[in-house]
């Protein structure tokens, strides 16, 4: 719409021009024609009202040189001919008043008391004449007249002609410019609407039509060249589009292609891994129940040595008694193994319950458990304050009990021992720590620390199954966390560990 | 004082109809005088015939008879006066002698002597003036009248003709009586 309130415009303002000009054209014109009509008016009435004066001046000569009144009243009753002059007066050689004419219906005329030189004087409408009776080189007395005209009413007579007339081209003028603006703006029209056809349907096809050889023609040769400009351009850029959209969809049917095969690997993948989990429950299952049936011979052959030794204690010899001990602690021995093998595939299957554990405290209990089972040992232990996490508590129970058993057994032979409990912060990462100054290792044994049944010392220097480490490291999996370790020989060893931090993805609470 | 002089000077000056005042009030005119200003006015109005002057310029030649006063008056009025081209003399009539004479006054028309005059004027191209009621019964063409203590005059066509004059119809216009008939 806004092209067209814009060509209203222009429309208006041609038309204000339009009136504009013709009306000062037209009041320039009637004022000067008026001035000089008025000019003129008053010349010819100051010309007219002198010879009038002259010939009843002329006529009153007799009656002055004969000093006749009554003839000089009948000359002035003349001007009764004339009904714009009002008043007369005619005055003696020796100017007094000899005779006078009044008007009938006007007021006695005022007249001066003495005649004054020739002249001609307007005063608004009213106009009074003096003039000298002169006769063979004689001044015989004076004439004074006083005549009205209707200045006001020719003025408003010339105003109202004027204004009728001023209307009257005015209207002409109107039409003449409502032909002009046909003229003029129906070609902006035209390009107006093809404008907006361009600008609505985007459309660059269509033409405005040239009507003209001036400067709006120039402009419609301009926008119709311009509109073939564009309309090129437009094209390139869709052709330009059109190659871009089919390369979008060449890649968006790749990537596709890509997720499809992405599915297909997942699916693989969950199905040996669901395989896998089958055998590896089968696994457990078989060895939980081999190590319990394992456990029913061996309490026959402990509880039978031990009642080799009570029963027949008198008749053994010491070697035999040396022999019965051997067996017992062999069979002690097994039994700790078939617990712990226990302990670890209870630990696999064991439901995760999550909720907040203070690992301080827990640390704390495991160290008393050690220091009331081993009395003896002198053992510098430090454990940070407030470390809490998101973790089944049995479970982390034993990973501790695992770490810092080790830590304490590790410790033996040091002097002086020492045990450290503590907590790091790596950005979001928390990793907890259990450092000690005991035996160390070789950190190019490392990689076989967490598997089953590694020993990375000899049985006689320090006792243990094998199977701690490899437990502690299930837990922490089972978290969803990560365990390594730093260590050198002789310079004690630290073991750092991580739990996950977000538990809810991890499987039921 | 000096200021007063002054300022009448000023008004003289400024105002010619002032002038013309002040000589109004100068002199009461007497009837005499009138009589004399009339007599040579009567001359614009007059055409007389070809014959009655030599020359355009000659002078037009008023005769006065029977009144010196008026005589004197005329004289010094007349002095330097024209009518169309014809200057104005004034002559004394004493011997009847009235040859060249245009306008003739007889200032005492009851005596033999002005009887004489009116005879000797007939059928001379001389215009008769006169006063009295009776002086056109008397033989003058124009005889003046007081009226309402104004100096009028009537006026005989009659006499006016006999004589091979014109009388203006301007001079008829503003007489008291005219008698006679017009051609």
């Amino acid at each position: 719409m806004k092209p067209f309130i814009r060509l209203r415009s222009v429309r208006y303002k041609l038309f204000v021009g339009v009136l504009l000009t013709s009306i000062a054209a037209l009041l320039v014109t009637g004022a000067s024609l008026m001035a000089y009509d008025l000019h003129n008016l008053k010349t010819s009435l100051a010309d007219d009202l002198n010879t009038q004066a002259e010939l009843i001046g002329r006529a009153c000569v007799p009656a002055l040189q004969f000093d006749d009144q009554k003839t000089a009243n009948s000359n002035l009753a003349l001007l009764q001919a004339r009904p714009m002059i009002d008043a007369a007066a005619l005055y003696n050689a020796k100017g007094a008043i000899f005779g006078s004419y009044s008007r009938a219906g006007n007021a006695a005329a005022d007249f001066p008391q003495l005649p004054g030189d020739d002249a001609v004087e307007f005063d608004g409408e009213n106009i009074t004449v003096t003039r000298r009776i002169v006769d063979n080189n004689e001044i015989l007395g004076s004439l004074y007249l006083h005549a009205h005209y209707n200045l006001y009413q020719r003025v408003r007579n010339y105003i109202g002609i004027v204004l009728a007339v001023s209307s009257l081209a005015l209207l002409i003028s109107l039409l003449l410019s409502t032909w002009l603006q046909a003229t003029v703006t129906r070609p902006i029209q035209d390009i107006t609407k093809v404008a907006q056809q361009v600008i609505e349907k985007r459309d660059y096809s269509p033409r405005a039509h040239k009507t003209t050889d001036d400067e709006i023609g120039y402009l419609v040769d301009a926008f119709n060249r311009m509109l073939a400009e564009i309309g090129t351009r437009a094209q390139a850029q869709e052709a330009s589009n059109r190659e871009l959209a089919r390369e979008v969809a060449e890649r968006k049917s790749a990537e596709d292609e890509i997720m499809r095969l992405n599915r297909d690997l997942e699916a693989r993948v969950q199905e040996r891994t669901n395989k896998l989990q089958e055998i590896n429950s089968e696994l457990e299952a078989f060895s939980y129940s081999v190590s319990h049936d394992l456990r029913a011979p061996l309490r026959a052959i402990d509880g039978f040595s031990q009642a080799l030794l009570t029963e027949f204690g008198a008749q053994t010899d010491e070697k035999m008694r040396h022999y019965l001990q051997r067996i017992k602690v062999g069979t002690a021995r097994m039994g700790q193994l078939i617990e712990d093998l226990l302990n670890l595939s209870r630990i696999s299957r064991l439901e995760i319950l999550w909720r907040e554990v203070d690992l301080s405290a827990l640390a704390n209990q495991v160290v008393q458990d050690l220091q009331q089972r081993d009395p003896e040992r002198k053992v510098t232990v430090s454990i940070w304050d407030n470390i809490t996490v998101h973790a089944d508590q049995r479970l982390l129970r034993v990973a501790l009990e695992n770490l810092l058993g080790n830590a304490w057994k590790f410790t033996g032979k040091t002097g002086e021992a020492r045990i450290e409990f503590g907590m790091l912060q790596e950005g979001e990462r928390r990793i907890i720590f259990v450092r000690d100054n005991g035996a160390g290792f070789d950190m190019a044994y490392a990689d076989k620390l967490f598997g089953a049944f590694q020993r990375l010392h000899g049985m006689h220097e320090f006792p243990g199954t094998g199977i701690g480490l490899a437990t502690v490291q299930r837990i922490v999996n089972r978290h969803g966390g990560r365990i390594w370790c730093q260590a050198a020989p002789g310079k004690g060893a630290t073991f750092f560990f991580t739990l996950q931090a977000e538990p809810q993805q991890h499987g039921p609470a | 004082m000096r200021l007063t002089a002054l300022l009448a000077a000023i008004v003289l000056v400024a105002n010619p109809a002032a002038a013309w005042a002040g000589e109004a009030e100068a002199a009461e005119i007497s009837q005499q005088q009138v009589e004399a200003a009339y007599l040579y006015k009567f001359g614009g109005y007059v055409t007389w015939p070809g014959k009655a002057f030599a020359a355009p310029d000659s002078p037009i030649v008023i005769g006065v008879a029977g009144a010196d006063s008026v005589a004197d008056d005329l004289t010094t009025m007349v002095a330097g006066r024209t009518i169309g081209s014809h200057p104005l003399v004034v002559k004394r009539i004493h011997d009847g002698e009235l040859a060249g004479v245009h306008i003739l006054f007889i200032g005492n028309p009851r005596t033999a002597e002005s009887s004489n005059l009116f005879d000797s004027s007939r059928k001379q191209p001389i215009l008769v003036v006169t006063e009295g009621k009776d002086g056109l019964s008397l033989g003058g063409a124009v005889s003046f009248v007081v009226i309402d203590d104004r100096v009028r005059f009537d006026v005989s066509l009659d006499a006016v003709q006999a004589n091979g004059l014109k009388l203006s119809s301007q001079l008829l216009s503003v007489a008291h009586s005219v008698s006679g008939a017009a051609p």
